[in-house]
């Protein structure tokens, strides 16, 4: 995998995340793997699928008999809407995985993510609670892992899927030894 | 009280005295250790008098039409055309109210057995450290909650167990949006001096053994039902100090003045003036009004249910509340464990300038409006600006509390920027909120954080800035076009959510990194001076040029977490941190038993 810089959508100065110029000893924002873009990829086609065939099987039904006296145009447009929301986010999927990223600063985290509706999160890390890691079958498949860092708030997310799992491992050391220099108790 | 409840009650607390039998049970890798104990006697009645009720009754009514049909002649014999194996046919054979009769009692000795058997095999311990549950014997269960990770600790009393003389203790944990671990049923007495002994050594008047003193007796609460005042009880009452009370009459009007009530006398009045002018579809109408008045109904008897005969007491440990119509509750919030506030003003109350506070306490969890969890997130249900002060000066413990009341005021009925201390939206934010646009907006103290925003339910979030969790920014297309940004502030899990809406977007950077450099240093300003509110956030310098973000700071230093070791007297609760479990030995903590 290469420079993971290359993967990043520019920030464009209409973003949460925007800034002048990173001063050196400053983060980088960093990107989540290219690997990630396949596995969310699946992730798409399986869900849409599967809401294929909850909206598609009257179309199957008619065509086979027994819904034979329905109109097409009761039947064909959900299916028909199922498939350009899934294609649409099949197409911005990479788009959406190169602006997923993070970065961590001496003393916050931040993750943005989002393209139409951009958000930024940033969590100081004395107030980290805990760090996950989580890989399922597929992201081990293609040796990623996801990562969370979680407070004792519900709405700090944070999560950042399909990191190596090499920099989830550094990531989860690095977050805890500094959440555990700084916390600060509830 | 009868002397078998008496006898009990003294069995129950020679168990207190120490190690009983029953601390055989104790696993070997537990230490130190108080004896296990089990739930007061008469739990499995309170807990089960609905399956009880229904049981007898269900009992008595075939017994008496039993009884009926014998003398009637009609004997209910068994249908024929069934054909039930031998052995039951001598049973069959009875007459049906006996049959019936005797499924039923078996029925309910099967039951109490059970309850028995629950009550048997619930024990739980409370040592220096932790508090335990064990339930069961097949499906073994233990619960064990850390006695300095309890954020509150509430004794609930529901009807039958107030009947009773019982009590249930709740123990609040962060982290779990339901109550970790739930005491069902002890006698009130114990449960309070349970709480006390506990709360003594959590909160911050067990710190060093200091009580704060015995407040000047105002012993003036509560008489409780559960009648047999104890030495224990009535010196908890004497450190209670009565902050405030509000009255029926307020607590009545307030509900007179909400939308569910004017829905309801409207309903009534149609009902009426329709059942004049068409008789013949009263029936038929009367019927669909019924779900409407029962929801309506319900919610008027819930806000009653935390409003009725409410009253405010400080301890050395925290705010007390106490309340409650039918299930009595108190409610116990240690100091320093408010995460946020809001104070909401409906357009009813505003003439008479009444508000409602939710409250964020760890623990709590939930919703405000949903289960029991959002009730309780209700820290002051009615309150005059003159309580809205007492609350904010006592539970926030701000030594000047009027320039936060005052500021609190303005945020629920200023507008605008003229001559305000809250930096408002700017105006091309009319495009997207018209109506509310010049509601939008925020104050920062040197300890609290202020974000206001409603029309005609109008509220304003409180939130200190060493609470803060985390700051989310989010621009959908539309804010970024007119190059705004909301800003949420994370707080824990609970009913009141902090956001900032339709900020300036360079006001907005620099708002988040004035806030993290302030959240660094929160816990030095925490000292007990408070200067007036000061608008450290003025309107953000013309976009041309961004401030500074906090990412393009040189590293900073941790002055603030290095001195952490000289909280003041108020922050007590601010003790550093036994990080990722090292356990924290409360001092102070006696053997529950021990106490009196």
């Amino acid at each position: 995998m290469s420079d993971p810089s290359d993967l990043l959508t520019p920030l464009r100065p209409d973003d949460p995340a925007a800034r002048p110029d990173s001063s050196p000893g400053q983060g980088q924002w960093k990107g989540i793997s290219r690997r990630y873009i396949p596995v969310r990829l699946i992730n798409e086609v399986i869900g849409g699928v599967f809401m294929l065939a909850a909206t598609g099987w009257p179309v199957v039904l008619k065509l086979l008999g027994p819904f034979s006296g329905a109109s097409w145009w009761w039947l064909l447009p959900w299916p028909a809407l199922v498939l350009v929301i899934t294609l649409v986010n099949i197409i911005l999927t990479p788009r959406r995985v190169r602006a997923h990223c993070y970065r961590e600063d001496p003393d916050e985290f931040l993750v943005r993510k989002g393209l139409l509706v951009r958000r930024l999160v940033v969590v100081p890390y004395g107030r980290m609670q805990y760090v996950d890691v989580n890989s399922g079958p597929l992201l081990r498949a293609f040796g990623l892992a996801e990562i969370t860092l979680h407070t004792a708030s519900p709405q700090t997310d944070t999560k950042v899927p399909g990191v190596t799992a090499e920099e989830a491992n550094r990531l989860r050391e690095h977050l805890t030894e500094r959440g555990e220099d700084r916390l600060i108790e509830l | 009280m009868s002397a078998q409840d008496r006898t009990s009650l003294d069995a129950e607390r020679a168990d207190l005295q120490g190690p009983g039998p029953e601390d055989r049970t104790a696993p070997p890798e537990v230490e130190d250790e108080g004896s296990w104990h089990r739930m007061h006697p008469l739990s499995p009645l309170a807990r089960g008098w609905i399956a009880m009720v229904v049981v007898i009754g269900a009992w008595m009514n075939t017994v008496v039409n039993g009884l009926v049909g014998d003398f009637t002649g009609d004997d209910g014999e068994p249908d024929p055309s069934s054909d039930p194996p031998a052995i039951l046919d001598f049973f069959l054979g009875l007459p049906e109210w006996v049959f019936y009769g005797s499924m039923a009692a078996i029925g309910a000795i099967i039951a109490a057995l059970g309850a028995l058997y629950v009550w048997w095999f619930t024990r739980y311990q409370v040592t220096e450290t932790h508090v335990r549950l064990r339930t069961g014997l097949v499906f073994r269960q233990e619960r064990q909650t850390r006695l300095d990770r309890v954020q509150a600790l509430d004794i609930h009393r529901p009807l039958v167990p107030r009947i009773l003389g019982l009590a249930e203790l709740r123990f609040e944990v962060a982290d779990a949006g339901e109550t970790s671990v739930t005491l069902r049923y002890l006698k009130h007495d114990h449960a309070r001096r349970l709480r006390k002994e506990l709360l003594g050594a959590i909160g911050p008047g067990g710190k060093g053994g200091a009580r704060a003193g015995a407040k000047g007796a105002v012993a003036s609460g509560t008489p409780s039902p559960g009648t047999d005042q104890e030495a224990g009880s009535t010196a908890e009452e004497n450190e209670e100090e009565l902050l405030l009370s509000l009255p029926l009459r307020r607590v009545v009007l307030a509900r007179l003045l909400t939308v569910s009530f004017i829905v309801l006398t409207v309903l009534a009045v149609a009902a009426v003036v329709l059942s004049f002018v068409f008789p013949e579809v009263i029936l038929p109408m009367l019927l669909g009004f019924i779900p409407t008045v029962l929801a309506l109904g319900g919610t008027l008897l819930k806000a009653l249910e935390i409003s009725w005969s409410f009253k405010m007491y400080r301890t050395p440990e925290g705010l007390r509340l106490r309340y409650g119509l039918i299930n009595k509750t108190s409610q116990t919030v240690p100091t320093g464990r408010i995460q946020a506030l809001a104070v909401y003003r409906p357009l009813l109350w505003r003439k008479a300038g009444w508000s409602l506070v939710h409250v964020n306490v760890a623990g709590y969890g939930g919703e405000a409006g949903g289960d029991s969890a959002g009730n309780r997130s209700v820290l002051l249900p009615v309150a005059t600006d003159g309580d809205l002060n007492v609350l904010f000066r006592e539970g926030l413990r701000i030594p000047h509390s009027d320039d936060l009341t005052g500021l609190v005021l303005e945020g629920l009925m200023g507008e605008g920027d003229d001559a305000s201390r809250f930096v408002s939206s700017p105006e091309r934010v009319k495009w997207v909120a018209p109506i509310v646009r010049r509601r939008y907006g925020y104050a920062v103290t040197d300890r609290m954080l202020l974000a206001r925003g409603g029309r005609a339910y109008r509220q304003c979030c409180v939130i200190p800035h060493n609470k803060l969790q985390s700051i989310g920014v989010s621009r959908g297309p539309v804010a970024r076009r007119l190059d705004l940004a909301d800003v949420s502030l994370h707080s824990i899990v609970g009913a009141v959510r902090p956001t900032i809406y339709r900020m300036d977007f360079a006001d907005a950077q620099a708002f988040v990194a004035r806030q993290l450099e302030r959240g660094r240093s929160a816990p030095v300003v925490e000292a007990l001076t408070e200067s007036p509110a000061s608008p450290s956030d003025g309107p953000a310098s013309p976009a041309g040029d961004l401030p500074a973000l906090p990412w393009d700071r040189p590293r900073a230093e941790h002055p603030a977490r290095t001195e952490q070791s000289l909280p003041g007297p108020a922050e007590a609760s601010h003790r550093p941190a036994p990080a990722y479990g090292a356990p924290g030995v409360p001092p102070g903590l006696r053997r529950p038993g021990a106490s009196s």
